[in-house]
């Protein structure tokens, strides 16, 4: 079927936060654990076609690649409840199961030596759907496997599939703690030019931010990494929902992404959600007019990156784009008077060197997920964070 | 010599009291019982009689008068009742229709009515003067003044009927208009004439309600002399005896469209000469709606229109005017026999007889009351139009298929228009070939169906793809589509013909009540405008695509082949004012579509849905589906002229920017593209200017030109650029660039 996307999932972070991208996607389209169609969910309407596919038993596989080099988070996905849901064919461990010992290099040289394996695996994904628009990729900068191997996936992905698109889900690692692994810098720097060059389009996850908001929207004392990730799966699952629930526009990667970045190099994206829920607090009371709900996610601490946009910068830091995803009943035309309003109190600031509006999206909602509020998510591209990664990409060109 | 008198009053004339006429053209001939009515009394007493004084001469020819108003007025209504062709009639209608055609002219069946009542009253008249008979046959001095005593009061009444008959009569007073005669008489002074005249107009309406009561119970005519107000369109077609070729055409023209649709839309009409003048133009429409109503209600299904035709078909041309008269009862009682139970079902027998009772319950009160007639007609129309609401909205899925409008006239189904397109891009890169076009285009819509589609939405199959050629004499079906081409046919050569694309949708019955094809077409516009807009959207996109992999390509060359940056740089400056038109493209196309989108189809969706959810009317449904659509239309521009040729002009040169990308892999042609940026800055400035203009801005879409404003100038580059071109009066896109 049209327009799939193939998701792939590197490292131990990679794997986590896609094990609740998927754990969304399933709850959102009613499919069990076991990749079974739910009772209730046969009259959706919507297309699981571009993330699953569905085997002779009429089972639904996720489009996924799950990929590491150590085998503790793959073999916690196998023993967990989901362990049937993907196609055991496209996990890989390498043999050893030693990891890439936060080294980049490592991960990059290792990736080197299992590329055949793993081609074989996206090849015979690609081979199996219909037209595919391009992959996804889930990892984190910081560590090994997931900046080394996913760095050399995205450069092969760049030569063998150059046609298609490469999204990547990128988590950046934590400032605010010093980190223990001391090369976790040049990891990031390794791995960004990567991502400059050869993805095109990064979501930037910062830790930092998912730990702030954690801390501060949900009131949560001390984050799990399970809480985080859940955040990060929430809007990788919202941020897909145009091209699941189709609608007028946006129902593939392309315009998605073409929406949002206007030229090459500026494709790191920020992303911002609200409401934002953990399943224990639910019933959170939050006025969610459209309005508010379009203010909300323009404020510097509901977005999930933690640049220097908390600084003092920040008030001059500039949009180049920005697209709100509106899941849900709306009243239309509260859309008009929100922009209206955010127009007149100048709640946003846009680069003046072109046109730039914000645009905003309805899309529905998954009938089988229960939630009282209306979810609405931010797309925005970040003059300020593009400074910051243009700096980091001169560097490594110098270098 | 009293005797004489008193049967000179009963009409019969004798020796001494002579019918001047009849004296004067051959004594002794009867007159023949269709003579016209006299207009003055010719009763007099014979002349040669010399033993009575001139005083009770007098006297007696006053009397005497009467007696000739009573012989007119009776012959009159012996006339207008003669019943005789009815059972010639049954024997060969043909016949009789010739001659009664020629001998007597039109029937009346009001005009029987009224002669009903015009014999009511001669009876009083006639038990009057027996009455007086045995007054003189008792008195033993029999009286002349007991004669004018008893007769007195009948000279307010006969003269003036007389004279009415008189006027009916030379007029040819029929139908609506006899009602409004009589109703005008109405209004007199003297009461007992009042009362007389009302009783008159009582008879009239009679006929009218049992003609109403078939209309809105049966939802048929029963109008044979085409004396309802309500009127059939066909007859007045085929009473100017029509010619063969102009039958066999209306036939051929009935049995391709539906009748039940032409019906419902032209079938009937009102027919302003028999509308009587009290009864307000409003009820009579409303009239209309009900029978109408009443009509589709009564003969649901195909079968019926299928029988119709047939019935059509096999009547010889020659009868085609018998078709009001005798075709209409088997007409109707036929598929009545199949069709009862369906029809039963749509419309309760118990709200028929509510119809009815409220109809004899008119029918019985003496007097014509306006306020309880337009009452009674208006909860007619109220049962009517719910239960019509009931079949279109309920039993017909008015929702779901307004909703499969949606998703495909207005491109809600976006996964499938992108798939459609994606797959037809290859084939719409030509221009469309005269012959082939449609079958290549059913190809990638067949496949975007089966993928996107398949088996989940049953209104898909409803939906089909045309593609009216430019020069192609186009069916009379679809009429209202190559019009549509003025629309994006502007006056520059059409970069090319597939956006005539239109699509069709396959209406059951009772929906064409709804879906007119004038509705159609107007969706259809909508449509076209959508998937134009939709396509140089998605070719903007690919665009990007390429660019962006063209960007990698290069960078991976750059990599392996280690040469000196500088040139990589250099070749990546030349790509940016690439890069800057075609986001600005894509910004203003994109925002075009969220706002037609966001702020036009969803809004009015929602407006639509609500008063759906309200009314249980099917004309005010009728009325707000109206009114969506031309919301949809002149919010989506398509009605101002320079605001739409623009946005044509845009969505031309962006085509053509992806295009003149797309041939040259490498370099694009610097110049081609120079003069694309230069025209399509000029073009959004003066789109700029035309949504700013003082002209549109007093219109009544000023709200929504406003809306699409703020949406394409949030952040004011356009107001600033818009600035810039008045004071620089060349645009330099590329001094902007240096400012990044």
């Amino acid at each position: 079927m049209p327009r799939e996307i193939i998701t792939l999932q590197v490292g131990q972070c990679g794997n986590q936060i896609g094990m609740e991208f998927w754990k969304q996607l399933c709850l959102e389209h009613g499919i069990n654990k076991d990749g079974i169609l739910e009772d209730f969910a046969t009259q959706g309407g919507d297309r699981k076609d571009v993330f699953f596919y569905q085997a002779d038993d009429q089972h639904y596989i996720p489009r996924a690649l799950l990929i590491d080099l150590e085998p503790r988070v793959i073999n916690g996905i196998q023993n967990s409840e989901y362990r049937n849901l993907y196609n055991h064919e496209n996990i890989f461990v390498s043999d050893h199961g030693g990891g890439a010992g936060n080294n980049w290099a490592s991960g990059y040289h290792q990736g080197k030596g299992v590329e055949e394996d793993i081609m074989d695996m996206i090849d015979r994904e690609a081979d199996g759907s219909d037209s595919l628009e391009g992959f996804v990729l889930c990892h984190s900068i910081a560590g090994g496997t997931g900046s080394g191997m996913g760095s050399y996936l995205l450069e092969t992905l760049n030569d063998r599939y150059s046609k298609k698109l490469v999204q990547t889900y990128s988590v950046f690692p934590n400032q605010m703690e010093t980190s223990d692994v001391v090369v976790q810098p040049y990891n990031s720097l390794l791995t960004l030019k990567r991502l400059t060059l050869n993805a095109d389009c990064v979501v930037v996850l910062d830790n930092t931010a998912l730990n702030r908001i954690a801390v501060e929207r949900l009131h949560l004392s001390n984050p799990t990494f399970a809480q985080t990730n859940s955040l990060v799966s929430t809007v990788m699952s919202a941020s897909t929902t145009t091209l699941r629930y189709p609608g007028y526009m946006n129902n593939d990667l392309v315009g998605l992404l073409a929406s949002l970045i206007p030229t090459p190099r500026c494709h790191f994206l920020m992303t911002g959600y609200t409401p934002l829920t953990v399943e224990r607090q639910a019933n959170v009371i939050r006025k969610t007019t459209v309005l508010d709900v379009m203010r909300r996610l323009l404020q510097t601490k509901n977005i999930m990156v933690s640049s220097y946009a908390r600084n003092k910068e920040a008030s001059q830091a500039k949009y180049i784009s920005i697209l709100n995803i509106i899941q849900g009943e709306v009243d239309p035309t509260q859309v008009h008077e929100s922009l209206q309003r955010i127009r007149e109190r100048k709640l946003v600031n846009f680069i003046e060197w072109g046109p730039a509006s914000i645009q905003v999206a309805l899309s529905r909602k998954s009938p089988y997920v229960q939630t009282a509020h209306r979810i609405i998510e931010l797309f925005g591209g970040r003059k300020q964070a593009f400074e910051v990664n243009f700096n980091m990409n001169n560097d490594i060109s110098s270098i | 010599m009293l005797h004489e008198i008193l049967l000179a009053l009963c009409g019969y004339t004798g020796d001494l009291i002579i019918d001047q006429r009849e004296h004067c053209n051959s004594l002794g001939i009867s007159l023949p019982s269709d003579a016209p009515v006299a207009d003055e009394p010719t009763f007099k007493l014979a002349p040669d009689i010399s033993f009575l004084e001139p005083s009770e001469r007098d006297q007696i020819e006053r009397i005497v008068t009467l007696g000739f108003y009573y012989r007119e007025l009776d012959r009159f209504s012996v006339k207008s009742r003669n019943l005789s062709w009815i059972r010639s009639g049954n024997v060969n209608p043909l016949v009789t229709s010739e001659l009664s055609k020629g001998k007597t002219g039109r029937q009346s069946v009001y005009r029987r009515a009224i002669a009903n009542g015009i014999v009511e009253i001669l009876s009083v008249y006639r038990s009057a003067v027996l009455h007086i008979e045995q007054k003189l046959l008792s008195e033993t001095v029999p009286i002349l003044a007991t004669v004018t005593q008893g007769l007195n009061k009948f000279f307010v009444l006969l003269p003036p009927l007389h004279e009415l008959v008189l006027e009916i009569e030379r007029d040819d007073i029929r139908g609506g208009q006899l009602l409004n005669l009589l109703h005008k008489r109405c209004h007199c002074g003297v009461p007992e004439l009042q009362t007389c005249i009302q009783r008159l107009l009582w008879h009239g309406h009679q006929v009218m309600y049992n003609q109403l009561a078939a209309w809105v119970v049966y939802g048929t005519l029963q109008d044979h002399y085409g004396e309802f107000f309500i009127r059939r369109q066909e007859d007045t077609d085929v009473d100017h005896s029509s010619s063969h070729s102009d039958i066999s055409e209306k036939l051929s023209r009935l049995s391709t469209e539906d009748t039940s649709l032409t019906d419902w839309h032209l079938g009937f009409h009102i027919f302003l000469d028999m509308l009587p003048e009290y009864i307000h133009m409003r009820v009579a429409e409303s009239i209309l709606f009900a029978g109408k109503a009443i009509r589709v209600l009564r003969n649901p299904s195909h079968a019926f229109r299928f029988q119709d035709v047939v019935h059509h078909q096999q009547m010889p041309r020659g009868t085609q005017k018998f078709q009001g008269f005798t075709g209409r009862f088997p007409f109707h009682k036929e598929p009545f026999v199949d069709q009862e139970k369906i029809g039963e079902e749509l419309l309760p027998q118990s709200e028929a007889d509510k119809i009815e009772a409220m109809l004899s319950d008119l029918k019985e009160s003496s007097e014509f009351h306006k306020r309880s007639f337009e009452y009674a007609v208006d909860s007619i129309r109220a049962i009517a139009a719910s239960h019509l609401w009931q079949l279109v909205v309920v039993r017909a899925d008015l929702n779901g298929h307004l909703k499969a409008l949606k998703d495909y006239f207005l491109l809600a189904k976006g996964d499938f228009f992108q798939l459609f397109l994606e797959e037809s891009r290859q084939l719409m890169r030509l221009p469309p070939r005269q012959s082939t076009a449609e079958a290549d285009l059913m190809i990638p819509f067949q496949l975007a169906a089966i993928k996107t589609i398949g088996e989940e939405d049953k209104y898909f199959t409803r939906v089909s793809l045309r593609m009216p050629l430019f020069g192609m004499t186009v069916k009379s079906s679809q009429g209202a589509l190559p019009k549509d081409g003025n629309i994006g046919g502007t006056s520059e050569a059409t970069l090319d013909g597939w956006d005539g694309i239109a699509l069709e949708y396959k209406v059951d019955w009772p929906l064409q009540l709804f879906f007119t094809q004038e509705v159609l077409s107007k969706y259809s516009r909508v449509f076209q405008y959508l998937l134009r807009l939709k396509r140089t959207q998605m070719e903007l996109e690919k665009s990007w695509a390429s660019a962006m992999h063209q960007d990698h390509t290069d960078f991976a060359k750059h990599r392996n082949d280690r040469i000196n940056c500088s040139v990589s740089q250099q070749r990546r400056q030349r790509f940016r004012p690439m890069w800057r038109i075609r986001e600005h493209m894509a910004f203003l196309i994109r925002n075009l579509q969220f706002y037609i989108q966001v702020d036009v189809i969803e809004s009015q969706w929602n407006v639509l849905q609500a008063h759906i959810q309200d009314s249980h009317d099917f004309t005010e449904l009728v009325g707000f589906h109206q009114e969506y659509l031309s919301a949809l239309i002149s919010q989506s521009f398509l009605d101002i002229g320079s605001l739409s040729r623009i946005l044509d002009s845009i969505m031309k040169l962006c085509l053509r920017f992806c295009w003149s990308i797309d041939n040259q892999e490498s370099i694009a042609n610097t110049s081609e593209l120079e003069h694309i940026t230069e025209e399509f800055n000029k073009k959004s400035n003066s789109l700029y200017t035309i949504l700013r203009s003082s002209r549109l801005v007093g219109s009544q879409r000023a709200p929504f030109l406003r809306r699409f404003l703020m949406r394409l100038n949030f952040n004011s580059f356009f107001e600033a650029t818009a600035r810039g071109v008045l004071n620089v009066v060349r645009p330099r896109p590329v001094s902007v660039l240096n400012q990044q």
